[in-house]
């Protein structure tokens, strides 16, 4: 058989192709279908990297970026740092709250208001203070003022710790008295750079009660001041409940004028009858849903204001059922604190160590004169376990009338401990009467006595 | 093209398919399994065909490289020496079925593919992306080797 032979005879032969060979495989569709579906599996892992690589170079490459990311952090310090107030933990999760992003470097401290809360009544500035040479910085007396004309707003401010580690976010409150929260104000905080020395060095032996001493302003405060803007869907929030509800709490008439609800907070307004024989001083209630959810009294932080004309404390503040969509509001007081009217000074002796008559629970501890200043010490039932609270005003007064002022003291364990005096449930008041020569002094009770209500009053609020 | 075409248009050259890639590789089996692989291989790149009218040199392209990665994982899984490189003047010796699958994988696919499969020179130079003119010089010399004298037609 020649070559062309051969051929023609692999001719034939290669005609007969398999029978599978003349259609297309099942297989084909099966394995890209399995394709299909490894591919969708994996391309969004795969997308994920390249996103990630772009995030991390966009990040490295671009300052605003690195900033807006740096920013996740610093909300989640903000919701760290409201935990404990249920008002402002929900008004973030309902995201209510204002970026502001501003930031001063004076020296080698920089200020950054990060965020502020703000509605109708209430700001919560979030701020925080950083510095490449202190550790910790100090912040003092924070100021609001009016834009336009720099005068003082009437508002109530309290600040977080004075003292906080650098670049820990820290919080400034401000409750308006009276008026709407304005557009813009400004904001001031003095600064200083804390030198840790002091942690290490050896406390000082005797401990005394706290001396009396002259306040003397530190020489190298710095004063960042920045004008807030804030975005008016948020200072407009707010609602006011004109009630006039007339009640009995203890054996006083009260009237329960109204209500405002803000995100921030919630306000009880109350009115004293003019013939009652005491102010009051504060409340122990709360305010229920028809949910029975509950919102109760501000635990640190501002949690009342006073009238301007009495001791009273008209205005009572709640956490806030703002955003909980409630249809019905009720308020139940089961307690409440008075000062009786005829016991707005009360006389002590200090020679002989005699008080008149004191707030209930308080009995006169000691009295010592330490040829300069009286020492005086007051024993203080606890309302409740590690809970203290205010006894006297800072105002006190000679017979003849001469006002003076304390503005130190201190409130816990007795500085000069007796056996006498280690009972349960009882802390101490102590402090300073300085270069006050008199043996009788007329101290200002913060309340008289305590009412515990067997039935809660109950309030419709709406 | 839509999945039905391309179902109707490889039913219709495959056993050409199957053709080549059985002389290429010398073995059933592994013809079969490439040829199918070929076509999973078009089957998933089908939307890169931006002309349709060169579907089967394209998928004879795709076969031919398929061919190629078989032959490949076979030499790796048999011993080198088990598939000697013939002298040239070895192969009028051999049977011409197995002088085809020994000549040099340059000559023997066109070979396959001019006088096997039907192919002329333009479409053998598509499916195998070279020039006409090297087409020809290479059927010329596959031809000598082979001591087959075929025509140009």
């Amino acid at each position: 058989m020649n070559r062309q032979q051969e051929y023609q005879e692999l001719l034939l032969e290669l005609e007969n192709t398999p029978k599978e060979m003349s259609q297309m495989s099942a297989n084909t569709k099966i394995r890209a279908r399995k394709r299909t579906i490894l591919r969708s599996t994996l391309i969004p892992p795969g997308l994920f990297l390249a996103m990630l690589c772009m995030v991390t170079l966009a990040v490295n490459t671009s300052p605003t970026i690195a900033y807006a990311f740096e920013r996740i952090p610093v909300l989640r310090q903000i919701a760290v740092a409201v935990n404990f107030n249920p008002s402002l933990t929900v008004a973030i999760e309902h995201e209510f709250i204002q970026r502001i992003d501003l930031a001063q470097t004076i020296g080698d401290i920089t200020m950054r208001v990060e965020y502020v809360i703000v509605d109708q009544r209430q700001l919560n500035i979030f701020y925080t203070l950083s510095s490449p040479t202190y550790a910790y910085l100090n912040s003092w007396r924070p100021a609001i003022f009016c834009a336009e004309d720099e005068t003082h707003l009437p508002v109530s401010i309290s600040s977080g710790p004075h003292t906080q580690s650098s670049g820990a976010i820290r919080q400034t409150v401000v409750n308006f008295f009276d008026g709407q929260m304005p557009d813009t104000l400004v904001f001031e905080m003095l600064v200083l750079g804390v030198d840790t020395a002091w942690m290490y060095a050896e406390i000082p032996e005797p401990v005394q009660a706290l001396p009396q001493r002259e306040y003397t302003e530190p020489a190298d405060l710095i004063a960042f001041v920045f004008t807030l803007a804030f975005d008016p869907g948020f200072t407009e929030q707010g609602k006011i409940l004109y009630l006039y509800q007339d009640f009995t709490l203890a054996d006083q008439r009260m009237v329960l004028t109204s209500v405002e609800i803000y995100p921030t907070h919630m306000r009880i307004n109350l009115a004293a009858d003019p013939s009652n024989t005491a102010w009051l001083r504060s409340l122990h209630f709360f305010a229920e849903n028809e949910r029975g959810e509950r919102f109760d009294t501000i635990s640190n932080g501002i949690t009342a204001f006073g009238a301007v004309d009495s001791p009273t404390m008209a205005s009572h503040l709640l956490h806030s059922p703002f955003f909980a969509q409630s249809e019905a509001l009720t308020l139940y007081i089961k307690g409440v604190e008075w000062l009786d009217k005829d016991m707005q000074r009360v006389r002590v002796d200090l020679a002989n160590g005699i008080a008149q008559r004191l707030p209930e629970g308080v009995t006169l501890d000691e009295a010592r004169w330490d040829g300069q200043s009286w020492h005086l010490s007051f024993a203080v039932i606890e309302r409740a376990p590690n809970h203290n609270h205010q006894i006297f005003g800072q105002d006190f007064f000679n017979e003849a009338g001469e006002a003076f002022r304390f503005n130190a003291w201190s409130s816990g364990i007795r500085f000069h401990s007796s056996p006498g005096y280690d009972a349960p449930n009882v802390f101490f008041v102590q402090f300073a009467l300085a270069d006050f020569p008199y043996d009788i002094v007329y101290l200002t009770p913060a309340y008289s006595r305590v009412a515990t209500l067997v039935a809660p009053v109950a309030l419709r609020l709406r | 093209m839509q999945v039905d075409a391309f179902s109707n248009r490889v039913m219709a050259i495959k056993p050409r398919l199957y053709r080549i890639a059985l002389l290429y590789l010398g073995n059933e089996s592994m013809a079969k399994d490439t040829v199918d692989e070929a076509e999973y291989r078009a089957y998933i790149s089908l939307k890169k065909l931006r002309q349709p009218e060169y579907f089967e040199t394209w998928l004879t392209r795709i076969l031919i490289n398929e061919c190629k990665k078989a032959m490949h994982r076979a030499k790796r899984e048999v011993a080198y020496e088990a598939i000697p490189e013939p002298a040239a003047e070895n192969f009028d010796a051999l049977p011409l079925k197995e002088a085809i699958g020994k000549l040099p994988h340059e000559l023997r696919e066109v070979i396959i593919l001019r006088y096997f499969s039907g192919y002329s020179v333009v479409e053998t130079a598509q499916s195998l992306d070279i020039p006409q003119g090297t087409v020809a010089t290479r059927q010329r010399r596959a031809l000598q080797l082979l001591r087959l004298e075929l025509s140009d037609a």
